[in-house]
């Protein structure tokens, strides 16, 4: 099982942002430079960093922080 | 009227009144607010009298770097009617491609948001041309140097036209990638509008009551041309979303605006033909009348597409950033070929010519060249008279793409004439990613090439060798395309980066790409007689 906390150096690396602090509720539109492709560069170093892998529908479905982080603790 | 701030905001034709909508703006929650041309006009006036309060006898460089938001268009539009130099910057931008950019141009004024604020702010030491950063955001200004936009736009800064813009003035700025060396400044003068409105009429024969939506980033040669200046200067009422690419919100979108005009990229349609099915049955598509792409070529297949899904044409287009506006079309009352760019526009005269220089046969790969003087024709690289002059020969431009043209005089796409990599409809310059991947420790050697993609046409792919003591990994590969990403762009990141023994590159040290990419596809790697010895 992971936190948020886990997840919050991998958002950090990904957008170039030292000072960010990631929450559930927060979406792409909340996080500077989350776009369509940052979110696929997202998406593989989140698998790496926790060792799962993601299919292209689930990927689809996510909406917010909170729905990674729950698909990654489906995951493991 | 020559300015095209002034042409945007207060030609509109007779049939319609400065009360009509300009702009209709799209929220990301879908909240919709409307802009009319009155409007426009009054708020691209306040940013106007803001910087013409500080005049100067050479071209100044006003950029915009923001997330889609409504006021861009004031501040594109204002910096236009004041007589600088305006210039929209891709918001993912990094830092190193921000920098690139920025000494190609210094800027005079930026205008940014508060969050992207603090990415210009680290630079302010490298930008010393920079008079002043204006922040939408901000309640008030925090010095001198740092000011409100919320201020300005709501100031008296009196403004009317009383000067004449010369039609060869330098109006807009844009970038684009090379195979070698930093992006290009390419400029365009105030006197293009011509060729934007014309182009705009002949290509997508709008009416006053059509709804248009252009869903290029205002960043992009085609989101300026043709998602601010062509729609506003003929008085039609377009669309603007704030959020990005989802099928089911676009087409959510196109059904419930009542979008009539819809220009876009082949990529967003073959993402959008992958959801082919359920979000298509129960939409009411009956108020579109016809689709428009540009970027890259349009594949058959999605045109077969969006006749038998949508129940739509589809009409390809080809331009670039030099030409400044559509030059190849398919359009309403020519007929179409699919696969098949289409045909040149009024006035324009493409050739295809052989290496050697002459016309090639019908139906013979050639370099696609365009006889000069159509009004919208990039007038320089800034700073860089020797690159504008090579792409020149005898009274012709050369794009750098490969084409051939059919007996009937219909133009096919066949792909570039240089490294260049063109993925979903950006040019990305094999260069800049090499360099910022050897900013990285582990990376010794780096070659960067395009590949074909079903997705995005090309897609980057680098390959790397490693300096002694460094491993492997999956991270590090991770690490490579976080650092591509943040530091030039995420549209640049490598979507593989491969672990090579060594780079091929031939006997005078040039990374010899053709043999990268004809490994990665599988193909024989050709003649290697002048690769270097190893």
């Amino acid at each position: 099982m992971i936190t948020i906390d886990l997840m919050n150096p991998v958002f950090r690396t990904v957008f170039d942002n030292d000072k960010l602090e990631v929450t559930e509720a927060m979406t792409a539109d909340d996080v500077i430079g989350w776009d369509s492709l940052s979110h696929m560069i997202l998406i593989s170093a989140l698998e790496e960093e926790f060792q799962v892998s993601f299919t292209q529908k689930e990927i689809r479905k996510l909406k917010s922080v909170g729905d990674l982080l729950d698909l990654i603790n489906s995951k493991l | 009227m020559t300015n095209i701030g002034l042409l945007c905001t207060q030609s509109i034709p007779s049939n319609t009144g400065s009360d009509k909508v300009a702009l209709r703006w799209i929220d990301k929650d879908l909240t919709t607010r409307e802009f009319t041309y009155q409007t426009l006009d009054q708020t691209s006036n306040r940013i106007a009298g803001f910087l013409r309060q500080f005049p100067s006898a050479n071209p100044e460089y006003v950029y915009i770097y923001s997330p889609r938001t409504p006021e861009i268009y004031s501040i594109f539009l204002g910096a236009l009617k004041s007589g600088k130099v305006g210039s929209i910057l891709f918001p993912n931008f990094g830092e190193d491609a921000l920098l690139d950019r920025f000494s190609v141009a210094p800027p005079s004024t930026i205008f940014t948001t508060f969050p992207y604020m603090e990415r210009l702010v680290k630079l302010f030491d490298r930008l010393p041309s920079l008079k002043h950063l204006v922040v939408q955001g901000l309640d008030n200004d925090l010095s001198d140097r740092f000011l409100s936009l919320d201020k300005i736009l709501s100031a008296d800064f009196a403004w009317e036209s009383n000067t004449i813009t010369p039609p060869t003035q330098p109006a807009i700025l844009h970038f684009t990638s090379g195979s070698t060396g930093k992006p290009k400044g390419v400029l365009h003068v105030h006197g293009a509008a011509g060729s934007h409105s014309q182009s705009f009429l002949e290509v997508f024969q709008p009416e006053p009551e059509d709804i248009y939506w252009c869903t290029a980033d205002p960043a992009w040669v085609t989101g300026t041309t043709y998602g601010i200046i062509a729609p506003f200067a003929c008085g039609i009422t377009q669309i603007q979303y704030a959020g990005q690419f989802d099928p089911e919100i676009w087409a959510e979108i196109i059904q419930n605006q009542k979008v009539t005009l819809l220009y876009t990229a082949p990529t967003v349609l073959r993402m959008m033909a992958r959801y082919d099915g359920e979000i298509y049955k129960n939409l009411d598509l009956s108020k579109l009348k016809r689709i428009y792409s540009v970027g890259e070529p349009l594949n058959p297949v999605i045109f077969d597409w969006g006749e038998r899904v949508l129940g739509k044409r589809i009409y390809d287009t080809w331009f670039q950033t030099e030409t400044g506006s559509i030059m190849i079309a398919n359009r309403p009352g020519v007929p179409i070929k699919t696969g098949s760019m289409g045909k040149p526009l009024c006035n324009i005269e493409p050739k295809i010519l052989t290496e050697a220089g002459n016309e090639a046969q019908v139906g013979e790969v050639g370099r696609l060249a365009l006889k000069t003087g159509w009004p919208s024709m990039f007038m320089g690289y800034v700073n860089q008279n020797d690159a504008y002059q090579s792409k020149f020969e005898k009274g012709y431009y050369i794009s750098g793409d490969l084409a051939k043209v059919d007996e009937d005089g219909h133009y096919y796409f066949v792909g570039r004439d240089d490294d260049v990599i063109n993925t979903s409809g950006h040019l990305v310059s094999p260069f800049e990613v090499e360099n910022s991947i050897l900013e990285l420790a582990e990376v010794a050697e780096v070659g960067v090439v395009g590949a074909p993609d079903e997705l995005t046409w090309e897609k980057v792919i680098a390959f790397v060798t490693l300096k002694d003591g460094h491993t492997w990994s999956k991270s590090l590969e991770i690490k490579i395309r976080v650092y591509v990403s943040n530091r030039v762009s995420p549209i640049a990141s490598p979507n593989e980066v491969i672990k090579v023994e060594s780079i091929p590159k031939n006997k005078s040290g040039k990374i010899l790409r053709r043999i990268l990419r004809n490994s990665y596809l599988g193909l024989p790697l050709g003649d290697t007689s002048t690769m270097e010895e190893r």
